[in-house]
């Protein structure tokens, strides 16, 4: 049988993957609101993206290639829902789910033409071994050889932080999202900060979707099963994160972590004595702890005020 | 509050022939016609007996699911949660079927139609709960709802419920007395439209013709402004919460009861979503959802027949033009009105 | 009246004009490089040598999924276009068909007057059971497992256990190959009479290698690549497993990715799965469905329908797909001891244990 401290550093060694996409996803989002736009389709642009990265790389043998193109089509499917909900003023719920079928639908539909001919696989990026760090026992397999993606999303948060928290960009962000009005007297284009913040949510998505296929599992499988759920997740991550890029890193890592167990207990076998089907009983667990953790911490899930309102100058 | 403008009816028209145009773009850029295509898939929707009861059987949880959105979506309340809602709607639907065999059809029927819309609503409880008195905006647990309801469904269809005698995940067979009845011999045009139509029309009435639909208009154009006037918002999304977790339960069982006669797992190709795009084509009035209906069934219906012509169009591609269709008449409705209506 | 915001206009005017780009760009590409691809659904009325009667026969095949997923959709419409082109039979294929869907068009192809409707899939089980009921003079097949006792008699289905030999020939092939003495199965699910496809395997393996351990994983669903995909990698890290038999679907895809990676031998199912993984895909145990379609066309143009209607008990069905990159790399005597076993199968000195549990057993 499994020993404890496998099952451990499995399930921690297999959160980190799990985590990156989640929360490429969510810096974005987190963007995105910031400004005051909801962008629902986050799901379909990632699996949109995760389609495009890995023909792209496939065909071209250049994971850089792949990520540009995954994000650049995440960017091309921020300018639309920028395009319909800050331009037009459509309902951005609305608009969002409507994106969702439309990537969705383009990245298997793209999917379906090429595997006609060709199966897509790739080899995901391998691990970095990071020196001396990546031998210590336990913590070094778990935390110190993944790839450069999954640290990049890490990394990127943390920046994505300072920039929302210590920069003027941030401020004007920040303000545009709690009071569209006062920053267009102060002088602020609302729109355009509005504008960018979507299509750097969409890049981040499109990121999130080439990360899973380059950075994680290096194939595309149609019908949502790829994404299954994440880009969805990383809106309520950003809830979890109070709308902050630092705590999306716990966020995302904390539903990272109930997949992970989810997954490992079974691949052990865990609870499968509870009778067949019971694993969509620990497939659920994470969705539960996401219900618990609104209803206990709901006293502080303010939103940005201007979230989801189209602004337009009087 | 604005006046309906002729701009807005001309709008719609547009938007649809913009997504077309769209479309079009798209088939000739991987080699397909246009022509023949859009030809399919209106011959391919309503062109034999078969193939238009398949359209009006699929129009009953479409309608079921977009009048769930809409109701709620009055009152400013999103309920993401339909497909959620419906599945376990479905799952109460089955229990109770499974118990009332010994009954009469029209004993039978509306008990397991009841059973449905209380598990609908009470799926959508939590949520509402969390909306009316912690204030916790319910986009996100209803969605998350979705999941776990797709769980539980899961589950039990694989486990507790499975039927020993089928290679497949599923219950066994409702009783006889509980399959809704069917219309016209040989097809699937059941009674379940039937109470879809049904549904929109209490919904028109309801939302149109009550001192209670006033009230829910009035939430959701403004909350502020109705709470002051006099409005008890939070009984107005209560009121939304119940009708549209009911109605949600019913766009399941309908499928269940009417078609399937077993609870399968995975029954639902997303109608809870679907109907949220078939609300916004409705442009979230009752009657002009029960056409949309219409409309994205004979998408649907007509897209699978395309896809087993002679040319073979993937039906992903179609279900691409749905969304299309959606999006362009809501810019091109949102755009237009904005031009032409009166005062602001 | 509103004033517009001009660097809000030029933002977005320029935004279209990137998506109108890639678009155009994501065409242009996809019509260079896309190959003339057969399409999936055709009416063939090629002119073949037998008499006339033959073309006038009219074929519909549904299956569930789609060719994407190089297993039991994908050999359906395969085979159905085969039929098609060698009889000279027009042939129409429904893919992706939804539970929902499966009564009315099945009702759909039989009052068109198609003579034979072929269900490949598991689900459309019950289904085409009420349907055949409805319509005795049209022939249904079903495909490709049925364990049940309920068919008319224009109905033939083939036996749950159709695979049995071909997995048993692949536990002794992985026995003898296996190098850490551990192989693991990856089951979507698990149902009753399938299992045999289990208990086949290990008897195979512990026939060759009693010592060799077989690990089984149920992921519990057909559609999770993320799930095959961990659990592949926590039976290959923690059970050391080298060679791993995946018969998952989409959930299998994950599984054949990890293994792809790790370098892990891996046995393909249904179809020759080697495009999946072609460095590390061993061989897959096939499901001969032309073996199993042919004498039933040719009963069918025979008129002798009599003679195989009802259920088809086939354990010859299974076999071994080539060895493609393996070729080399197994042992003479490893190929010499499988056709031994092939030949002792065959003649009934070795009996293949069919058996089939309601629950997973506990391994090892």
């Amino acid at each position: 049988m499994v020993s404890y401290e496998d099952l451990v550093v499995s399930i921690l060694a297999a959160s980190l993957p799990l985590t990156m996409p989640m929360l490429y996803a969510s810096i974005g989002e987190v963007y995105a609101e910031r400004s005051g736009v909801l962008n629902m389709g986050i799901e379909g642009v990632m699996s949109l993206s995760a389609f495009v990265s890995l023909w792209t790389t496939f065909s071209t043998g250049s994971y850089l290639y792949g990520l540009l193109a995954g994000m650049a089509v995440g960017a091309a499917m921020g300018a639309l829902h920028a395009f319909a909900t800050v331009r037009i003023g459509v309902n951005q719920l609305i608009a969002g789910l409507m994106i969702y079928f439309l990537a969705l639908s383009m990245g298997d539909f793209g999917y379906v033409i090429v595997t006609k001919t060709t199966y897509l696989h790739v080899r995901p990026i391998s691990p970095v071994q990071i020196p001396a760090l990546s031998n210590l026992p336990v913590v070094g397999p778990i935390l110190f050889s993944q790839n450069v993606l999954v640290y990049g999303s890490f990394l990127l948060a943390i920046f994505l932080g300072l920039v929302l928290y210590r920069t003027t960009w941030g401020l004007k962000i920040r303000a545009v999202g709690e009071n569209p009005e006062a920053a267009d007297s102060a002088g602020i284009n609302v729109n355009l900060v509005r504008n960018l913040c979507v299509i750097l949510g969409g890049t981040l998505a499109g990121l999130a979707g080439a990360s899973l296929v380059l950075g994680y599992l290096g194939l595309y499988a149609t019908g949502d099963t790829l994404v299954a759920g994440r880009g969805w997740i990383a809106i309520v991550v950003v809830i979890f994160a109070r709308w902050s890029p630092y705590k999306a890193i716990a966020g995302a890592w904390l539903f990272g972590l109930g997949y992970s167990v989810a997954a490992v207990f079974i691949g052990a076998g865990i609870f499968s004595s509870l009778g067949p089907g019971s694993g969509y009983f620990l497939l659920a667990i994470p969705y539960i702890v996401a219900i618990i953790f609104m209803l206990v911490f709901h006293r502080g899930t303010k939103s940005p005020s201007s979230l989801t309102v189209p602004y337009k100058r009087k | 509050m604005r006046q309906p403008s002729l701009g807005r009816y001309v709008s719609y028209p547009l938007g649809i022939v913009a997504s077309l145009a769209i479309f079009s773009v798209i088939l000739l850029a991987f080699g397909y016609n246009p022509i023949t295509s859009m030809e399919g898939l209106v011959s391919g929707s309503f062109g034999t007996t078969f193939l238009t009861s398949e359209t009006i059987f699929l129009m009953g949880p479409l309608l079921l699911a977009a009048l769930a959105f809409l109701v709620a979506f009055r009152a400013r309340f999103y309920n993401i949660g339909v497909e959620g809602q419906l599945y376990i709607g479905a799952l109460f639907g089955y229990l109770a079927a499974a118990q009332l065999g010994g009954f009469p059809g029209v004993v039978a029927i509306p008990l397991m139609l009841l059973a449905a819309a209380a598990g609908g609503t009470l799926w959508l409880a939590l949520p509402l709960f969390m909306r009316i008195k912690l204030q916790v905006n319910e986009i996100f647990p209803t969605l998350v709802m979705n999941f776990i309801a797709l769980d539980v469904v899961n589950w039990v269809t694989a486990g507790p419920l499975k039927n020993p005698l089928s290679g497949n995940l599923q219950t066994p067979p409702l009783p006889e007395s509980t399959w809704l009845p069917v219309l016209v011999k040989s097809t699937q045009f059941n009674v379940g439209i039937l109470i879809a139509l049904a549904a929109a029309l209490v919904i028109y009435f309801v939302l149109y013709r009550t001192v209670l639909g006033y009230e829910i208009r009035a939430s959701g154009a403004s909350p502020r402004a109705a709470q002051s006037g006099g409005v008890d918002v939070s009984r107005s999304i209560l009121a939304v919460g119940l009708m549209s977790g009911a109605l949600a339960g019913l766009a399941g069982i309908v499928v269940v009861a009417g078609v399937d006669h077993v609870l399968a797992q995975n029954f639902s190709p997303g109608y809870g979503y679907q109907g949220i795009a078939v609300a916004a084509l409705g442009s979230f009035q009752p009657l002009g959802i029960v056409v949309a209906s219409v409309l994205y069934a004979a998408l649907t219906i007509g897209g699978e027949s395309l896809q087993q012509g002679a040319a073979a169009i993937p039906i992903e591609l179609i279900y691409a033009l749905q969304a299309i269709i959606v999006l362009s008449v809501l810019i091109v409705q949102k755009w237009v009105g904005d031009r032409t209506s009166r005062g602001r | 009246m509103q004033i517009e915001n001009r660097n809000a206009i030029s933002n977005v005017v320029v935004a279209a004009i990137v998506i109108v780009v890639l678009v155009v760009a994501v065409a242009g590409v996809v019509i260079a490089t896309s190959k003339t691809s057969t399409t999936t659904v055709t009416t063939f009325s090629s002119s073949s040598t037998s008499t006339t009667p033959s073309s006038q026969y009219k074929l519909a095949l549904l299956v569930g999924g789609d060719t994407t997923d190089d297993g039991l959709n994908d050999q359906g419409v395969q085979v159905a276009q085969w039929i098609g082109a060698t009889y000279g039979w027009t042939v129409s294929i429904s893919q992706d068909v939804a539970y929902s869907s499966e009564g009315a068009l099945m009702t759909s192809y039989a009052q068109q007057g198609y003579n034979v409707i072929w269900t490949d899939g598991n689900q459309f089980i019950g289904t085409t059971e009420a349907i055949a009921a409805q319509f005795p003079h049209v022939y249904f097949i079903m495909s490709p497992t049925y364990d049940g006792d309920n068919i008319t008699s224009n109905v033939v289905a083939l036996g749950a256990q159709n695979q049995a030999n071909g997995y048993y020939l692949a536990g002794v092939l992985a026995g003898k190959m296996t190098k850490t003495n551990a192989t693991g199965m990856i089951l979507g699910q698990w149902d009753a009479e399938q299992s045999f496809e289990f208990y086949a395997y290990q008897a195979g393996v512990h026939s060759s290698n009693p010592s060799a351990q077989v690990y089984l994983t149920v992921p519990g669903t057909w559609g999770d690549p993320t799930i095959g995909y961990e659990d592949a990698e926590t039976m290959i890290n923690t059970n050391h497993v080298d060679i791993l038999v995946p018969i998952a679907d989409t959930t299998g895809l994950g599984v054949i990715s990890a293994a792809t990676i790790t370098n892990t031998t891996l046995i393909g199912t249904v179809l020759d799965q080697v495009d999946l993984s072609p460095t590390d895909m061993m061989t897959s145990v096939l499901l001969n469905m032309t073996a199993f379609i042919q004498p039933v066309i040719q009963h069918i143009l025979a008129g002798t329908w009599s003679q195989i209607g009802g259920q088809v008990e086939n354990l010859q069905l299974g076999s071994l797909a080539p060895f493609h990159a393996y070729d080399s790399i197994i042992p003479t005597s490893v190929k010499t001891l499988l056709n031994q076993t092939a030949a002792g199968i065959a003649s009934g000195t070795i009996q293949v244990p069919y058996t089939y549990t309601a629950n997973p057993p506990t391994t090892p």
